[in-house]
């Protein structure tokens, strides 16, 4: 076992009757990293995340928190937001957190310091059940805060939030990785992980299709549309270019992908060395979204 | 153990029906025995005379058994709170927050269980305050005369709530369980009753909650005491350790269902 794990999976495995949630997931999460788990609706990231939390049974292997030999001695450290924010209607945001603070058995807790950080101290003393989707959810965050923990557990963190209130989100996450915390994310925002998560896991039903930092996992190899009067002698040069990856005809547009970086201009003047004029030359941003969906196919 | 206490009350200190279902049930046992107090419930025994069915000895030692047998019908405001402070933690899903945030499995269930004493422990003194002022405003007497009837109400309160609570804890909607529990209460009398008017039969040992009621008698004056003498009855012991039989059944169902139970 690496001396900066955190957290270690083996083979993980859970049935709910005879669907498969999980089926034998591993894998290992690096200190100091922000672990994407990513994967559509339905993929057994919220049922992992469960698992790891114990208010889910497995059916088969293993979880360790590296540093705790106690499963609910790591869960008072961690901090943890698992799907929704559960807490009591008819408390205010401090009494909710007192009782939370109480659980953690954290001595001075800094109730005020985690509201302010998620910009609810002005509504300290309202009662939950007043709070908006979104700062149900910042209470949540200051609630997973409180202890001050090392390693923070997120499900779905932005969910229910509005676009700065997502922005905000992922600026405090950038935040807190940037102070030393390991940050476990699920999430089925491909966008969300490619903007925060250093590392990530992709599930598909309940598989682990592939795991490790995310400029291997999801390479950013940018694609490129390409238009000439003579597509099939365009996709002839193109073909012979050293570094081709992909050629494929959509819609009268050659989708071209290559294995080195490549740029515009480059491919204009390869082009252009060729004889050929390109009447259409265009980068697209979506290959990131693309590896991730050949993944889950 | 202290600390899980503690929290409880964290949850309890500002809920609004805590305090209402509480004050029901104070209001409500008192009012029951005022009024039974003094109940002109009698029967015609012949040339104009009239007899008492009801007890009116409030003095001691009878005042003990007859606030005990009125409590075990006051209880049921008592245990409708422990069954909507149990499935609310369902509701809010808070049950599964707390095992999240560090909660061993078995903690929100000790949480509960000290809970229950808690509560347990205040209603006894609360019926010993009743007791002794119905006591010394009628008639006095010496007051621990059949004070073992204050342990009975301990068991019988411990006996319901902790049943009330294990109904919570597998149906976790308090609509159900509560209309479940008021179904059993209804069912065991009716079976307890039945038994023992036409096959002369005390079964009430073997049933949950009546085995904890028949540990107090109708208040009745002893004339109408020697009809009821013909009903079969069980001997304390057989209905105290029977009580304790299934109070210790309903935490071992319970801490198997906590701990095998997705949340």
């Amino acid at each position: 076992m690496e001396n900066n794990t955190v957290l270690s999976v083996k083979g993980l495995k859970k049935n709910y009757g005879r669907i498969q949630a999980l089926q034998g997931v591993s894998f290992d999460v690096p200190k100091g990293c922000v672990y994407g788990i990513l994967g559509p609706n339905g993929s057994g990231k919220t049922t992992l995340l469960g698992i790891l939390l114990d208010v889910l049974k497995s059916n088969g292997g293993s979880f360790e928190w590296i540093d705790y030999s106690k499963t609910e001695d790591a869960r008072k450290q961690i901090g943890s937001l698992l799907e929704t924010p559960n807490f009591y209607h008819y408390l205010s945001s401090v009494d909710n957190l007192k009782i939370v603070a109480e659980i953690k058995k954290i001595k001075n807790p800094d109730i005020d310091g985690v509201l302010k950080r998620v910009l609810l101290y002005e509504r300290k003393d309202s009662k939950f059940q007043t709070y908006s989707l979104g700062m149900k959810q910042r209470l949540a965050i200051a609630s997973a805060l409180l202890s001050n923990p090392d390693v923070i557990v997120f499900d779905e963190p932005t969910n229910g939030l509005d676009p700065e209130g997502i922005a905000e989100i992922r600026n405090l996450i950038r935040e807190l990785s940037q102070e030393g915390r390991t940050i476990i994310m699920a999430s089925h925002l491909l966008d969300e992980v490619e903007k925060v998560c250093t590392h990530v896991a992709i599930l598909k039903k309940g598989t682990l299709l592939s795991e490790g930092h995310v400029n291997t996992i999801l390479k950013d190899e940018p694609s490129f549309e390409l238009q000439a009067d003579d597509m099939s002698t365009l996709k002839e040069v193109l073909e012979q270019h050293h570094a081709i990856s992909s050629v494929v005809l959509e819609n009268d547009l050659l989708i071209v992908t290559f294995y080195e970086g490549m740029t515009a201009s480059a491919i204009n003047q390869y082009c252009f060395d060729k004889n050929l004029v390109l009447s259409h030359l265009k980068e697209n941003n979506f290959s990131l979204e693309n590896t991730f969906l050949d993944l889950i196919k | 153990m202290i600390h899980l206490l503690k929290i409880e009350w964290l949850k309890l200190k500002k809920y609004r029906t805590f305090y209402i279902l509480s004050g029901l049930f104070a209001s409500i046992f008192v009012a029951i025995n005022l009024v039974m107090r003094t109940a002109p419930i009698s029967v015609n025994i012949g040339k104009g005379m009239k007899a008492s069915l009801l007890s009116d000895t409030y003095s001691f030692s009878e005042v003990w058994n007859n606030l005990g047998y009125y409590y075990g019908w006051a209880i049921i405001f008592i245990c409708v709170l422990v069954i909507v402070n149990i499935c609310n933690e369902f509701s809010f899903k808070t049950q599964r927050q707390h095992i999240i945030d560090g909660y061993h499995r078995l903690d929100f269930l000790h949480g509960k269980v000290m809970l229950i004493l808690a509560i347990n422990i205040a209603l006894v003194l609360f019926l010993i305050i009743v007791g002794l002022i119905f006591g010394y405003t009628n008639g006095g007497g010496n007051p621990m005369h059949r004070a073992d009837k204050i342990f009975h109400v301990f068991i019988l309160g411990l006996n319901y709530i902790s049943f009330s609570a294990l109904v919570a804890l597998f149906i976790r909607r308090s609509g159900l369980s509560i209309m479940l529990l008021l179904a059993f209460v209804f069912v065991e009398h009716i079976i307890s009753m039945v038994s023992a008017m036409k096959f002369d039969t005390a079964i009430m040992a073997y049933l949950p909650l009546e085995s904890s009621d028949a540990l107090f008698t109708m208040p009745l004056n002893p004339l109408a005491k020697q009809a009821t003498d013909m009903i079969p009855q069980n001997n304390l012991s057989t209905l105290l350790i029977m009580s304790g039989v299934f109070i210790f059944l309903y935490y071992v169902i319970a801490r198997w269902r906590m701990l095998k139970a997705d949340l």
